[in-house]
C-alpha cells in the first residue's frame, strides 16, 4: 500500500474525530444550559377567574378553579366551619396518570385543559413544588404564548393545597 | 521475523489511528461531563415598570437578602435612594442579626423604607427559601407596592438583564 494513501487516511479520520468533538462541545454548551424568564406576580388571593395547576417534577396536574379540585387527581376535604377546602394528590393516583400529566407529552392534560379555557376570562396560577422550579420556566413560556395571564405560588414538598374560601386566600398549612 | 515495509506502515497507521480515536472520544466525554456539571444559568429579564425601578430580594436557605446593585440605568437620585435603603437595612441587620429570617420585620422595613412610587420588588425564590417567601407573601396585605417574583432552582446562577 502506498504510504501516502495511509497517511491521508490517518489525517482525514483524525481530523473528523476532532471536528466531531468540537461540534459536540459547541452544541452541548450552547443549547442546554441557559433559560430566559421574566418575573411574574406571586399570588395568594383567590378569584373565580383563576385556574390552578400544580407542578411537581415534570408533571403538571390540573387542579381546577379555587375550592373545586379535580377529583380524578385530588382527595378533597371540605372544612365547612372554616369555609376552606384542602386538596391532596395521592401518590398512587399521580403514578396512575403519570403519562397524561407529563409536560413532555404533547397530549398531556395541561395542553387540552388550556385549549378549552378562554384566556380572556381565566388567568393561570401555577402552584410550584421545589422539584419543578426548573420545568416551571418551560411551561410558563407555552402558557404565555397561548395568551394567558400567569401567576405562581411556591409550595413546599408534601404541603397540601388549601383554599381559604372565607378569606379568599390560599392558606399556608404545614 | 522480517516485516516488510508495507506491513510495518499498516501496523503503525492502525495503532496511530486507534490512539487518535481514543483521545477524541475521551475529549468528547470529558467535555460533556464538565458541561453537565457546569452551573445552569437563568437569564432574568427585568425592566423599569411604570417608572419604578427594580429592587431584587433573594429568598434562599430561609434568609432574605437584597441585591443593592443599580440594575437598570437610573438617575443619581434613584441611585442615592437605593443606597440609603440598603445602608439602613445593613444598620438594622447589625442591630437584629436574625432580621434576615423574619418576614414580618422585613415587610415592615420595606413598607416604611422603600418609596413605592420609585421602586418595585422582584423576589428571586430558591426552593430553600420557599418557607420564608410564603410567610413574606402572607405577611404583606395590600401594601400597594408593585411586586413580581421568580422561582430559581437551587444551584442555578442568575443573570439579571434590564430590558
Amino acid at each position: 500500500m502506498n504510504r501516502w494513501v495511509v497517511w491521508t487516511i490517518i489525517v482525514v479520520l483524525g481530523g473528523s474525530v476532532l471536528l466531531l468533538g468540537g461540534s459536540t462541545f459547541t452544541i452541548v454548551t450552547k443549547s442546554s444550559f441557559e433559560a430566559t424568564s421574566t418575573p411574574i406576580p406571586g399570588e395568594t388571593r383567590i378569584d373565580n377567574n383563576f385556574y390552578y395547576f400544580e407542578l411537581d417534577h415534570n408533571l403538571a396536574i390540573p387542579v381546577g378553579v379555587a375550592g373545586k379540585c379535580d377529583e380524578r387527581f385530588y382527595r378533597v376535604i371540605h372544612f365547612r366551619e372554616r369555609d376552606s377546602v384542602v386538596c391532596i394528590a395521592p401518590k398512587e393516583i399521580i403514578e396512575k396518570y403519570r403519562k397524561e400529566l407529563d409536560v413532555f407529552n404533547r397530549k398531556a392534560l395541561i395542553y387540552s385543559v388550556l385549549k378549552k379555557l378562554n384566556p380572556g376570562r381565566y388567568s393561570c396560577i401555577f402552584l410550584v413544588r421545589p422539584s419543578a422550579f426548573d420545568f416551571y420556566h418551560e411551561v410558563v413560556k407555552t402558557v404565555f404564548k397561548l395568551g394567558f395571564d400567569v401567576m405562581w405560588f411556591p409550595l413546599e414538598n408534601f404541603q397540601p393545597i388549601v383554599f381559604d374560601l372565607g378569606n379568599k386566600r390560599l392558606e399556608i398549612r404545614r | 521475523m522480517v516485516i516488510d515495509r508495507e506491513t510495518r506502515d499498516l501496523i503503525f497507521s492502525v495503532v496511530f489511528l486507534s490512539v487518535i480515536i481514543l483521545v477524541g472520544v475521551a475529549g468528547v466525554l470529558t467535555t460533556m461531563v464538565s458541561t453537565i456539571n457546569a452551573p445552569v444559568s437563568l437569564n432574568v429579564d427585568i425592566s423599569v415598570h411604570d417608572g419604578r425601578y427594580p429592587l431584587v430580594v433573594v429568598f434562599e436557605r430561609n434568609v432574605a437578602s437584597f441585591w443593592c446593585n443599580d440594575l437598570c440605568p437610573s438617575s443619581d437620585e434613584i441611585k442615592e435612594l437605593l443606597r440609603d435603603f440598603c445602608d439602613s437595612f445593613d444598620k438594622l441587620r447589625q442591630q437584629f442579626p436574625d432580621l434576615y429570617s423574619q418576614p414580618d420585620a422585613i415587610r415592615q422595613f420595606v413598607e416604611k423604607g422603600l418609596d413605592k412610587h420609585r421602586f418595585y420588588l422582584v423576589s428571586a425564590v430558591r426552593p430553600s427559601g420557599v418557607k420564608l417567601f410564603q410567610a413574606f407573601l402572607q405577611a404583606k396585605r395590600d401594601w400597594g407596592l408593585y411586586e413580581s417574583s421568580i422561582p430559581v432552582p437551587e444551584g442555578w446562577a442568575v443573570k439579571l438583564d434590564c430590558k
